[in-house]
C-alpha cells in the first residue's frame, strides 16, 4: 500500500542553496545579494507544498545486477544488488513540493526577473532535498522501531542506476493517487521531484549505511558522495 | 562629459546596480544613480546609443564574465549585472534602431525536446545577448521540427541547444541530423549544454562546440565566428 505523508514542514539551508547558486566552500554572497535569498526564502516558504508518497515492499531476491522486488518488478544496478544484499525489504519513494514554486519562477522569468527566479528555483532544490531527507529520517524512525536500519537513499540517473528505471518505481506504486507523474523522457512532473529507493535491513545484519563509492572503480563518476 | 557617463554607465553594470534604490556589490551605493537613470541621462545629453553599447554595456559585461571565471563573481552577481544590461537595452532599442547598430550575431536557443528545464539555458540567453548578440529564445520542448523551420525562416548564425538529462539529451543528436536531412547543417553553427553533455557527446553527435557555463557559451561563440 502506497503511504502519504503531507503536511509537515521542512527547513531549507541556505548553504546548500548557495551551493546550487555556484558558491563553492570558502565563498559567499555579497550582502545584497544574500539578502536577496532571505527574501525569496521567505516566498519559497509560502509556496512549497512538501509531500511525500511511499511503498514497502518485500525483495525476493538479489542476483547481481538485478533486484527482484515483489510483483516481480526488477531494479537493475550492481551497486545496489550490492548495497540491498542483507536488506529484506526496500521503501520505494516519491516526493515532491509541489507545482506553486516553479509555477512563480515561470512568471518572474516571464518578467525578465532572471535572478530572482534562478535564486528562488535554486531554493526549490534545496526544499526538494530537504524534503526527501524528511522521508528518510520517517523511514529511519519507523525502521528503528522494530529492530531495523536503513541503508542510504538511492535515486534513478544517480550511480549507476540508469534513469530510465524511473518507470519501475512508478508502476511499483501505480496503485495510488500520486501527485507525481511521469514523462516518457523519464522526467518528473512537478521538476522539484526526487524519487528513489531505500533498503530496510535487520539492525543485526551487517546493513551496508555507508557511502559504496569507496568500494567502486567508476572514478570519474559526477553522483560519487 | 560623455565618456564620463559611459564609464558610469560601465561601472554601474559591472555594480549590479539597476536604479539609484540598489547599494551595489561592493555597498553603499544608495542614493546615486544606476544604469536605469544614468541611460536616460546620457539619451538626454546626445550620447550616441552605440557607444553605450559597446563602450558601456558589453565591455562591463566582459569585465564581468572575468570576475566569473575567477570566482570573484558567481551566478547571481552575473544575473544582477545582466538584468541592468537587459533594462539599458529596453530603453536603447528605440534609438539603436534609428542608429541602425548591427548585432554581432543571432543565436536561437533552445531546450530541446522532452526536456522542461529551462533555467540554465535562459541564463546563457542572458548572457549572450549582454554580449551583443541577438538571441531569440524558443523556451523549452523544442521539437526538431520546429528548429529547422526557425532556421530556415530566421537564418540565424548559431542554434544553442540545452538539455539536463541523458534521456533528453539524444535529442540533440535528432535535431542536428533533421538539421541535415533538410540541407542546413552547413547554415549554422550548433552549440550544446547542459549538465549530462560533455565536448566528447558534442563531438560524437556533431555538433560545433560545447560550454560548460554561460561565459564559456559566449567564448565558443567568439571563436567559431573567427574561425568560420
Ligand atoms: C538541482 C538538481 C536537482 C533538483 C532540481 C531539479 C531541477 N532541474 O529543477 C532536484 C533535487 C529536484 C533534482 C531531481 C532530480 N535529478 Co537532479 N540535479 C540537480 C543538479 C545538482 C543541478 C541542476 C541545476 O538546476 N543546475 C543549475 C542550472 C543553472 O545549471 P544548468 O541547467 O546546468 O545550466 C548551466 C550549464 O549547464 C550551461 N548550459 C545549459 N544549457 C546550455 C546550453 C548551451 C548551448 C550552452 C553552451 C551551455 C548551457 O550553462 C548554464 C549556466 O551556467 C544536477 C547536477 C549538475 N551539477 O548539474 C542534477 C542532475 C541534473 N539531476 C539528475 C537526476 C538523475 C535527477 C533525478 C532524476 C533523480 C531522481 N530519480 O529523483 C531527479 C529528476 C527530477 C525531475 N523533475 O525529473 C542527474 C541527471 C543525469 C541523468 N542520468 O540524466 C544530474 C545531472 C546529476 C548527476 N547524476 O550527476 N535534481
Ligand atoms: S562512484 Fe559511487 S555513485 Fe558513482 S557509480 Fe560508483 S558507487 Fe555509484
Amino acid at each position: 500500500m502506497v503511504e502519504a505523508i503531507k503536511d509537515f514542514e521542512i527547513e531549507i539551508d541556505k548553504d546548500e542553496v548557495c551551493h546550487h547558486l555556484g558558491y563553492q566552500k570558502d565563498h559567499s554572497p555579497n550582502s545584497s545579494i544574500s539578502s536577496l535569498i532571505d527574501e525569496e526564502m521567505d516566498e519559497a516558504y509560502q509556496l512549497i507544498q512538501p509531500s511525500c508518497f511511499y511503498q514497502l515492499m518485500d525483495i525476493r531476491g538479489v542476483h547481481e545486477p538485478q533486484v527482484i522486488l515483489e510483483d516481480g518488478l526488477t531494479i537493475t544496478s550492481a551497486v545496489l544488488s550490492w548495497v540491498l544484499t542483507n536488506c529484506h525489504k526496500v521503501s520505494v519513494f516519491m516526493t515532491t513540493i509541489g507545482e506553486g514554486l516553479e509555477d512563480r519562477v515561470a512568471q518572474l522569468m516571464g518578467d525578465g526577473k532572471i535572478l530572482k527566479a534562478t535564486v528562488l528555483d535554486a531554493l526549490g532544490s534545496g526544499a526538494a532535498e530537504k524534503t526527501a531527507c524528511y522521508l528518510e529520517e520517517r523511514l529511519s524512525e519507523l525502521a528503528a522501531a522494530d529492530g531495523s536500519v536503513i541503508t542510504l537513499r538511492y535515486s534513478p540517473g544517480y550511480c549507476d542506476w540508469d534513469i530510465t528505471q524511473q518507470r519501475v518505481l512508478f508502476q511499483a506504486m501505480d496503485s495510488a493517487p500520486l501527485t507525481v507523474s511521469l514523462t516518457e523522457e523519464c522526467l518528473m512532473v512537478p521538476r522539484k521531484s526526487v524519487s528513489g529507493i531505500i533498503g530496510i535491513g535487520r539492525a543485526d545484519n551487517k546493513i551496508i549505511r555507508h557511502s559504496p563509492c569507496r568500494f567502486c572503480t567508476k572514478r570519474n563518476c559526477p553522483s560519487r558522495r | 562629459m560623455t565618456d564620463d557617463i559611459i564609464e558610469q554607465i560601465k561601472q554601474n553594470v559591472i555594480q549590479g546596480r539597476m536604479d539609484k534604490e540598489d547599494e551595489g556589490f561592493d555597498g553603499g551605493m544608495v542614493g546615486q544613480p544606476g544604469v536605469k537613470e544614468l541611460v536616460q541621462q546620457a539619451l538626454d545629453m546626445g550620447t550616441d546609443p552605440r557607444r553605450m553599447v559597446t563602450e558601456g554595456l558589453t565591455e562591463a559585461m566582459s569585465i564581468v564574465g572575468e570576475r566569473f571565471e575567477a570566482k570573484d563573481y558567481f551566478i547571481p552577481d552575473m544575473l544582477a549585472s545582466a538584468e541592468t544590461v537587459g533594462e539599458a537595452m529596453d530603453i536603447l532599442a528605440p534609438h539603436l534602431a534609428k542608429s541602425g547598430m548591427a548585432t554581432k550575431g543571432k543565436v536561437i536557443m533552445a531546450t530541446v525536446k522532452g526536456d522542461l528545464h529551462d533555467i540554465g539555458k535562459n541564463i546563457v540567453s542572458i548572457i549572450l545577448k549582454g554580449a551583443g548578440y541577438e538571441v531569440n529564445d524558443m523556451g523549452a520542448d523544442v521539437t526538431p521540427e520546429r528548429i529547422v523551420a526557425i532556421v530556415t525562416e530566421e537564418k540565424p548564425d548559431f542554434i544553442g541547444l540545452s538539455a539536463l538529462l541523458t534521456t533528453t539529451m539524444m535529442a540533440m543528436k535528432e535535431t542536428i541530423e533533421s538539421l541535415a536531412e533538410a540541407g542546413l547543417r552547413d547554415k549554422v553553427k550548433v552549440i550544446i549544454g547542459g549538465a549530462p553533455t560533455s565536448a566528447e557527446f558534442a563531438a560524437e553527435i556533431g555538433a560545433d562546440g560545447y560550454g560548460a557555463d554561460a561565459f564559456q557559451a559566449v567564448r565558443v561563440v567568439e571563436e567559431l565566428k573567427q574561425r568560420s
